[in-house]
């Protein structure tokens, strides 16, 4: 009964990718700016203990003393005022300030985007509309009459600052919101029986908090600049109280004859912004869970393959596609996660192979990796050979492999929505692809193009090459991609689920269309599904697959009739028949074993009702069985 | 089995968008659900079955209470879900009616442990202590066939199949009779969708749980379910025994759907024409939503809209032309 318990161990492996905090450590700027920062603060917090002069005691006879003069490390002002203590002191205002006018507009806008994202509608027609006129002043026109109405101050700066940068809270934080009010959660915490206040105070809110400390960070400094600017021009902090745009704007008039007094504020202004902005960007990339998943690498043209790989000749060809022990892996932080694990298959001229296997067992980074689709970094393919026609696909180069793709080779992916191009209309699409490959001229390729949209049965060809995706329904999408895939005369077409996103009555058809066109083009076809119907439907072959390993290939009518792995065999009885009624489903205990913990016996052993201590003794080689059948299992003799 | 009605909805409309803009133009609305009724017997395992687009996910939010319809009532043990103030208190009814969602990892909050989202439910909705709670819980726990101790971790540390039984927990944590399934298996592989399946028959023996089990896959549906509905552009087109809509269907869309299954090896109507398209539910047809499609069409469907009729015991269905022995032949 405990299914569920026996498959993770109570002690919680810690994930190999970095922290926050690591990954900002990484970046050696915002590194530097959280040094320099951290001086910077501890420097004014320890002020008032500091043995500093007053700030504010004038003494006439030492006025506009140089830097370095003894007793004035820093010189002094034209009322003969201690440099050193006047800066340090006014550091401390500007940041209190503008730390307190971030907080102030941290929690006005984030408040105003919450309560527009989450209500929607009217509420978020007004709120926003406000904020829209907020942002149509120039910001520091909208400071200056703010200062005007309340009169100068530096509280009245500080309410004007914090004013003017409520929309960028407010725009940021109901963006992530709309979002979140449609995600189910949202709803199961309703049902749960919690109320709107609950639900934005304990359910949203953390999952805005992020972005609204990415927003802090990013804004703490332009508000100090901000602050800097209204007391500069004589509407912040007022005498004797400096900060450094007041000491900056005292020193203007000297700029000449004591240059110091206005360059010292000015450089102290520049290092604390700069500080702060550069460690606000790392804490952003830090954060951001966009960034952190790599978004901003650039990954690779093809998929890095092992030098070892890379020089491996091709063997001898026995059917029109050879893979030969093929290993691909994702190096994550300090983790080796093993997708592919060495599968051996080949697939011969117009034959089609159906890959099998549930999530996580590889099938996918298998196909991808055949044309180096897999995303480098983090993805390595390790070993092996990908040989199609006396050529080693992991050792030709980048333009050769270039022509291979969408050429010879092509690819049909599982949601058309998301590998058309939405801005071109799908003929375009064809004609690119067409072009790509073969000297057409525009007119020339676009006839081919319609020609090729009536090969998939689209109705009206010529009209529908001018639509875009958008316009299409999902199957009719999906053809377009399958006329993009044949549009080069392809010997080889892999299409990786492409009917999993359908409706069953679409699916029907589009199974219908590719075993039509299979059979008029003669070209072979690798076929990933998850589905034993699908591969009952389509293929010739299929191959299973577990944990990155093929545990049994053979003829699809004789897999389907005796599997000879324990796993096929519970695999294809826990599919519940259309035709028959089971009373009780048979159920698969456990979980498959995780990529980048994998045991070294049979990788099914901790599923498998007829484990044996050998099992787990050593690996299990996939054996061939007959002629045409494979298994990986010790006891696949005594089944078949 | 009773054949009194847990949960009674009578025509059901729901339309999306719709409207007047500013300059007083009209709006374009989506008719998702368009005019069902049916019954959903106490302990029985209801199938609603069709493919996207057709409304089960809005009939299941509107029986759930988290969608308003925009006509007709919803009844449970009889009473209007709407009260007096015509709003539906949505509190008292999450104490009877839960939801399964479809995604079991996005319908746990992120950044809360396992333990918060179970809490929440017993807190709000049954108002229990902290001693009650932490009893509860772990009684949960052990229903779902999950070990107690998972309840300190976050929804991310969990697989698929986990997830989903944690989505379980939290509706057996309002003590719910009625449950509303929304494709709770599609988002799970197979071997793990036998677990979640055979999780919910042994709970429905149990605890006596009346359920909706909305779904696309028929395999499933055949297995699981007591009663089908089918339904086809916002309407249902087909409703019986699922023995007899799945040996005997009679709405040339049920065979469809049923011939469409990849692998069948026979199948009753002939192959379905490259061309068609569904139609658009912003713009419905006038006649039969599926003439476009059938293969018996007459201009009769393409005129009027065809009512449910009884042709058996518990068997309805809408088409003037009803598929029977006779005049389907086997194709292949």
């Amino acid at each position: 009964m405990t299914v569920a318990g026996t498959s993770s161990s109570p002690a919680v492996k810690k994930s190999g990718r970095a922290g926050p905090f690591k990954l900002l450590m990484r970046n050696q700027l915002a590194g530097f700016g959280l040094m320099v920062l951290a001086v910077i603060l501890l420097l004014v917090i320890v002020t008032p203990w500091l043995p500093l002069a007053d700030p504010d005691i004038t003494d006439p006879s030492q006025r506009l003393l140089p830097p370095l003069t003894p007793g004035y490390w820093l010189g002094t002002d034209q009322l003969g005022r201690d440099m050193l203590s006047r800066l340090l002191w006014g550091t401390r205002v500007s940041l209190a300030v503008g730390i307190v006018a971030t907080l102030v507009a941290a929690t006005l806008g984030s408040t105003i985007g919450l309560l527009a994202g989450y209500f929607g509608g009217r509420v978020d027609g007004t709120l926003m509309r406000g904020i829209d006129m907020l942002m149509a002043f120039p910001y520091i026109l909208l400071a200056l009459a703010i200062v005007a109405v309340l009169g100068p101050g530096l509280l009245n700066a500080l309410y004007a600052i914090a004013i003017v940068n409520i929309p960028f809270f407010a725009r940021n934080v109901r963006g992530v919101v709309v979002t979140l009010r449609n995600r189910e959660f949202v709803d199961a915490a309703r049902l749960s029986g919690k109320g709107d206040a609950l639900i934005v105070l304990t359910e949203v809110l953390p999952n805005v908090l992020p972005v609204i400390v990415i927003t802090m960070s990013t804004t703490v400094g332009w508000m100090i600049l901000e602050t800097a600017g209204l007391s500069f021009l004589g509407l912040g902090a007022q005498p004797p109280t400096a900060d450094l745009g007041s000491i900056l704007g005292e020193g203007r008039r000297l700029i000449i004859n004591a240059p110091h007094v206005a360059t010292l504020p000015g450089v102290v202004i520049f290092v604390l912004v700069m500080s702060i902005n550069l460690l606000g960007d790392g804490v952003r990339d830090a954060l951001d869970p966009r960034l952190k998943a790599g978004a901003l690498m650039r990954p690779a043209a093809r998929t890095r393959v092992s030098d070892q790989a890379r020089h491996t000749a091709a063997q001898k060809q026995q059917g029109l596609l050879d893979v030969v022990d093929l290993r691909t892996e994702f190096h994550i932080g300090t983790e080796v996660h093993k997708a592919v694990n060495g599968p051996t298959f080949s697939i011969a001229p117009g034959e089609c192979l159906g890959i099998i296997g549930e999530s996580g067992s590889g099938k996918s980074v298998t196909a991808m990796s055949l044309l180096g689709l897999v995303a480098s970094p983090p993805g390595t393919i390790m070993a092996g050979q990908v040989n199609y026609r006396q050529e080693n696909l992991l050792a030709v180069d980048d333009e050769r492999l270039r022509r291979l793709r969408g050429g010879e080779l092509a690819y049909i992916f599982q949601d058309p929505l998301s590998t058309l191009h939405p801005l071109f209309s799908i003929g375009d699409q064809l004609v690119e692809a067409l072009r790509a490959h073969q000297p057409l001229s525009y007119r020339a390729a676009w006839q081919q193009a319609v020609v090729l949209l009536e090969q998939v049965r689209i109705p009206n060809a010529k009209a529908r090459a001018k639509v875009y995706p958008h316009q299409l329904s999902g199957g009719m999408r999906q053809r377009v991609s399958i006329a993009m895939a044949l549009a080069n005369k392809p010997q080889l077409i892999i299409a990786d689920e492409p009917t999993t996103a359908l409706d069953v009555t679409v699916q029907a058809q589009v199974l219908k269309l590719l075993n039509q066109l299979r059979h008029e083009q003669g070209s072979s076809l690798m076929f990933i599904t998850h589905d034993f119907g699908v591969v009952a439907e389509l293929c010739d072959r299929v191959a299973v697959m577990y944990a990155g390993e093929l545990v049994e290939v053979g003829p699809v009518a004789e897999v389907l009739a005796k599997p000879v792995h324990p796993y096929t065999r519970r695999l294809i009885a826990c599919v519940p028949d259309v035709n028959q009624v089971a009373d009780r489903l048979t159920e698969i205990p456990g979980l498959p074993p995780k990529v980048n913990d994998l045991p070294p016996g049979c990788k099914f052993a901790d599923r498998c009702d007829q484990v044996t201590e050998a099992c787990r003794a050593a690996p299990v080689e996939l054996e061939a069985l007959t002629e045409t059948r494979q298994a990986r299992c010790i006891f696949a003799r005594e089944v078949l | 089995m009773t054949t009194q009605a847990k949960l009674e909805v009578r025509e059901l409309v729901k339309h999306f968008g719709g409207g007047l803009t500013l300059l007083r133009k009209q709006r374009p609305s989506v008719q998702a659900v368009r005019g069902i009724s049916l019954k959903v017997v106490s302990g029985e395992i209801l199938g609603v079955v069709g493919e996207s687009g057709c409304g089960k996910s809005t009939l299941a939010k509107m029986l759930v209470g988290l969608d308003q319809p925009s006509t007709g009532t919803i009844e449970l043990d009889g009473i209007n879900l709407k009260g007096a103030n015509g709003k539906v208190n949505l509190k008292q009814h999450a104490r009877r009616v839960q939801y399964i969602f479809q995604d079991p990892i996005s319908s746990l909050n992120p950044r809360k442990t396992i333990r918060d989202i179970l809490s929440a439910p017993l807190m709000y909705l049954q108002g229990l202590t902290k001693q009650q709670r932490q009893q509860r819980l772990d009684e949960l726990m052990t229903q779902v066939n999950l070990r107690p101790e998972f309840l300190e971790r976050y929804p991310h540390e969990f697989s698929g199949g986990q997830a989903q039984r944690i989505g379980v927990a939290r509706a057996l944590a309002a003590e719910a009779e009625v449950l509303i399934l929304d494709e709770p298996v599609s988002a799970l592989d197979v071997s793990v969708q036998a677990q979640v399946l055979n999780l919910f028959k042994d709970l429905r023996e149990s605890l006596q749980l009346t359920y909706v089990f909305i779904s696309h896959d028929l395999g499933v549906v055949r297995n699981f379910c007591d009663r089908v509905v089918v339904m086809y552009l916002g309407r249902v087109v087909e409703e019986g025994p699922v023995e007899a809509i799945f040996s005997q269907p009679r709405h040339p869309y049920t065979q469809r759907l049923l011939d469409s299954v990849p692998g069948q090896s026979v199948r009753k109507l002939p192959a379905e024409d490259d061309a068609v398209e569904l139609p658009d539910p912003m713009h419905p047809p006038v006649g039969c939503a599926f003439a476009a499609r059938c293969p018996v069409a007459t201009t009769e469907c393409r005129q009027s809209d065809p009512e449910l009729e009884t042709l058996a015991t518990g068997h309805r269905v809408a088409c003037y032309h009803p598929l029977s022995n006779s005049n389907v032949k086997d194709h292949d």
